[in-house]
C-alpha cells in the first residue's frame, strides 16, 4: 500500500521534529552551541531498549529514556557551565563520541557494535502499536507535546531570559540572573525530548547499534536548526518537513541508485549553502549564527 | 519579503515535494505488453560497504540478463527495483516500504549488512516478503522467519574453521585483531571460543574502532608480547583498521605468521606487502567461469556479494517457474525444501532454518596474488 511508505516517512519527520525542536531550544533559544544532542538521542534510545527487552512496560521505558538522558544533561552542563561558542561546541562534541565509545564498547551492557535486535513495539495498557498508523498517532501526540512545552518554554517570561543569557549573558548575570541554572535547565529540557526521540526511534527501527549515533547523524539535525533559522519553532518544523522529505522524491525520478545516494548529500549541502548566502538566518530566524 | 509571503513561499516549496512524492507513490507504470514479474533489492550502493553492495547489484543484473534471455519466467520478464540504503536502518526501512508499498515487490535480495537487515525482519514477517541477503552473516537474520534467506554463510562458520586450522598447524598462543564492527565481533568472538575450547590462548585481544587510522599502540602490544605469541590472527577482513595494523606490525620487524579470513585482492593491495605469505580462508568461491564473466563485463574484480547476488536470483527465478506462483508463501515454501544447490557462488548447503552454508577455500598470498592451497 503507498499509504504505508508515506506513513512511514511522517513517523520519521515526527521523530526528527523532537529531535530538532529540542536542540533548537538550547542552540537556538539559549545559544548554547550543543552538539551532544546525537548522544543524548542515543542514551533515550539505549535506555528504552534495553529496559523494553527487559520487559518493562512503554510508558515507563520512554519517561526513563527522556529522564536518563535528562540526567546526562544536567551532568554535561556542570563542565561546560562556563564555556561558550566554539569550546562549547568541541565539549559537546567530546561528549558525543564518549556516549558513542561507552555504546561500542561496553559489550556487557550494548551489546556493542551486534547491536540490539528484537526491540518490542509499544504496549499501553493492553494496546499494542503494531501497525505503522498506531505509531504514527503515537508519535504525533509526543510531537505536539514537545512543540507546545518548549513554546510554552520560550514564550514564558522564563524563555525570555533564555534569550538574555544567549545575547549577552554578562548583562544577565548582573542583573542576578543564575545564568548556570538557566542554561542547564535549557540543556536538561533540550536532552529530554532527544531521549524521547531516542526511544521512539528504538521503538520504531526494533534494531538499535552505535552505527545510528554517529557524528554524521548530526549533521542534519544542526542543518535542520540552522536552516529553520535560529529560535524559531515555526521555521524548524518547516526545515524538518523539507529537508527530510526533499530526497524522497530522487526515488522516483529513476536516476540510477548509485546517483541517488550522493545526490542527496548534495542537495542537503546545496541547501544549505543557499541559505547561508542569501538567507544567513535561515527561514525564520530571530538571530545569526555566530 | 513580508512574512506571511515567506511563509507562503516555504510552504509551497513544501506541497511541491509532497506533490512529488505523491506523484511518484500514484503514478500509474504504463502497462506493459509482456507483465514483467517485479523484484526489488536493498543494498549500500553509496558509502561504506558499498564495494559489496554494488557487487551484489551487478549479480542481480547479471542473473536478470540471463534469466530473461531464457525466455523470462514463463514468458513474463523479472525485472528489478534496486534502492540504496546507504548503511542507514531508516534508509532500509523507507526502501522497503517504498518497494512494497509503491512498487508492489514482495520479494527483495538484501540487505547487504546485518544492521540493515535486521530492522526488516519484523516487517518481512507481518508481510510476507521473501527477503534473500547476498552478504548478511549473522542467524538472528534467516532464523527470524521463514521468510528470510541467506546466501552467504554465517559469519562464525569460518573463524570457528579458522580457529581449528591455525590450531592444527601448531599455534596455540596467539595474537586476535578483530574490530567493533557487528559481523567483525561476530568473527572474533566465535575465533575466540573455539581456539580456546582446543586449548590455544589469545595472548593479546585487539578491537579498535573500525575507523582508527593510528595503528601504532594495537601494533605496540603485539611488539610487546611477541616473545609469547606464535601467530597473528586477524578477523577484521575487509575492514581497514586490520591492515593498519598488519602494517605496522610488519614495519617494527614482527615476523610472526598471520592468518585471517575473506580476503580479497582490494585488502591485500591495500595491505602494501605486510600480508604477503599469509594464510586465509574465504566463502568467496565464484565458479571460474562466473568470475571471468563477472569481470569482463563490468571491468572489476570479483567481490563479496556478486556471486551469491546471483544465485539469489536465479533460486528465486527457478522458484518461481517450478511452482508457477510469485506468491511468497509457496515461494518459502519451496525455498525453504531446498537441501543442496549447486550455484556460481559454490555447493550451497540449507541449515533447514534459511541459511546456506558451503565449502571454502584456503589460500595464501603470494607476490600479492591469493592462490589456492587446499
Amino acid at each position: 500500500m503507498p499509504s504505508a511508505y508515506i506513513i512511514h516517512l511522517l513517523i520519521l519527520v515526527g521523530i526528527y521534529l523532537i529531535l530538532t525542536i529540542s536542540l533548537q531550544l538550547s542552540v537556538g533559544f539559549t545559544g548554547l552551541l550543543n552538539l551532544g544532542h546525537i548522544a543524548f538521542y542515543a542514551i533515550g534510545a539505549y535506555t528504552a531498549a534495553l529496559l523494553a527487552l527487559a520487559g518493562w512496560p512503554f510508558w515507563l521505558c520512554i519517561l526513563l529514556a527522556g529522564l536518563v538522558a535528562m540526567l546526562f544533561g544536567f551532568i554535561l552542563s556542570i563542565p561546560t557551565n562556563k564555556l561558550k561558542g566554539d569550546y562549547l561546541a568541541l565539549a559537546t562534541l567530546g561528549f558525543s563520541f564518549l556516549i558513542y565509545a561507552v555504546a561500542l564498547n561496553w559489550s556487557g551492557l550494548t551489546r556493542g557494535p551486534l547491536g540490539l535486535p528484537g526491540i518490542p513495539r509499544p504496549e499501553i495498557f493492553g494496546f499494542v502499536f503494531s501497525g505503522n498508523t498506531s505509531f504514527l498517532i503515537l508519535t504525533l501526540i509526543i510531537v505536539l507535546i514537545t512543540y507546545f512545552v518548549i513554546r510554552k518554554i520560550t514564550t514564558s517570561p522564563f524563555g525570555k531570559v533564555l534569550e538574555a543569557v544567549r545575547d549577552n549573558e554578562l548583562a544577565a548575570r548582573v542583573l542576578g540572573k543564575n545564568t548556570f541554572k538557566i542554561k542547564s535547565i535549557s540543556l536538561v529540557a533540550s536532552a529530554f525530548f532527544a531521549g524521547l526521540a531516542g526511544s521512539l526511534y528504538a521503538y520504531y527501527i526494533t534494531f538499535i547499534d552505535p552505527s545510528s549515533f554517529t557524528i554524521m547523524h548530526l549533521i542534519p539535525i544542526i542543518a535542520i536548526v540552522i536552516i529553520g533559522g535560529l529560535a524559531s519553532l515555526k521555521g524548524t518544523v518547516i526545515a524538518t518537513i523539507i529537508l527530510i522529505l526533499l530526497p524522497e522524491p530522487l526515488r522516483f525520478i529513476g536516476f540510477p541508485s548509485s546517483v541517488i545516494g550522493p545526490a542527496r548529500q548534495i542537495l542537503y549541502a546545496l541547501v544549505l549553502l543557499l541559505i547561508l548566502l542569501y538567507r544567513p538566518k535561515g527561514f525564520y530566524g530571530k538571530v545569526e549564527l555566530e | 519579503m513580508s512574512k506571511s509571503s515567506k511563509t507562503i513561499t516555504w510552504l509551497v516549496v513544501i506541497v511541491i515535494i509532497i506533490a512529488g512524492i505523491w506523484y511518484g507513490v500514484t503514478r500509474k507504470t504504463p502497462p506493459s505488453e509482456e507483465n514483467p514479474i517485479k523484484i526489488g533489492s536493498i543494498l549500500i550502493l553509496t558509502g561504506e560497504g558499498a564495494s559489496w553492495g554494488t557487487a551484489a547489484k551487478n549479480g542481480i543484473d547479471m542473473a536478470l540478463e540471463k534469466i530473461n534471455s531464457q525466455g523470462g519466467i514463463d514468458g513474463r520478464k523479472l525485472v528489478v527495483v534496486h534502492e540504496d540504503d546507504q548503511s542507514d536502518p531508516k534508509n532500509a526501512l523507507s526502501a522497503f516500504q517504498k518497494l512494497t508499498g509503491i512498487d508492489g515487490v514482495s520479494t527483495i535480495i538484501g540487505t547487504t549488512w546485518s544492521h540493515t537487515g535486521l530492522p526488516l525482519v519484523d516487517l518481512a514477517k507481518e508481510n510476507k516478503t521473501l527477503i534473500i541477503s547476498p552478504s548478511l552473516g549473522v542467524k538472528d537474520f534467516n532464523e527470524a522467519s521463514e521468510y528470510l534467506f541467506n546466501t552467504w554463510p554465517h559469519d562464525f562458520y569460518l573463524s570457528q574453521e579458522l580457529a581449528d586450522y591455525v590450531y592444527k598447524k601448531g599455534h596455540r598462543k596467539v595474537a586476535l585483531i578483530g574490530a567493533q564492527q557487528v559481523w567483525v565481533k561476530d568473527q572474533t568472538n566465535a575465533f575466540k571460543s573455539r581456539f580456546e575450547e582446543l586449548g590455544g590462548s589469545i595472548e593479546v585481544l585487539l578491537e579498535p574502532n573500525p575507523t582508527d587510522k593510528n595503528a601504532n599502540t594495537d601494533a605496540l602490544k603485539i611488539k610487546e608480547k611477541e616473545a609469547d605469541i606464535d601467530a597473528i590472527i586477524s578477523t577484521t577482513d575487509g575492514i581497514l583498521v586490520g591492515v593498519q595494523i598488519a602494517k605496522r606490525v610488519r614495519e617494527i620487524g614482527i615476523e610472526l605468521p598471520i592468518y585471517s579470513i575473506s580476503i580479497d585482492a582490494d585488502v591485500i593491495a591495500a595491505a602494501e606487502g605486510a600480508y604477503e605469505g599469509m594464510e586465509f580462508l574465504t566463502f568467496l568461491t565464484p565458479t571460474q567461469k562466473f568470475q571471468k564473466e563477472y569481470e569482463e563485463k563490468y571491468g572489476l574484480a570479483i567481490d563479496i556479494g556478486a556471486a551469491s547476488a546471483y544465485d539469489a536470483a536465479i533460486l528465486i527465478a527457478e522458484a518461481m517457474k517450478e511452482t508457477k506462483s510469485t506468491d511468497t508463501a509457496v515461494l518459502q515454501e519451496h525455498l525453504n525444501k531446498i537441501e543442496q544447490y549447486n550455484g556460481v557462488s559454490g555447493e550451497l548447503v540449507s541449515d533447514g532454518k534459511g541459511g546456506f552454508t558451503k565449502p571454502f577455500l584456503s589460500k595464501k598470498v603470494v607476490n600479492s596474488i591469493p592462490i589456492d592451497i587446499r
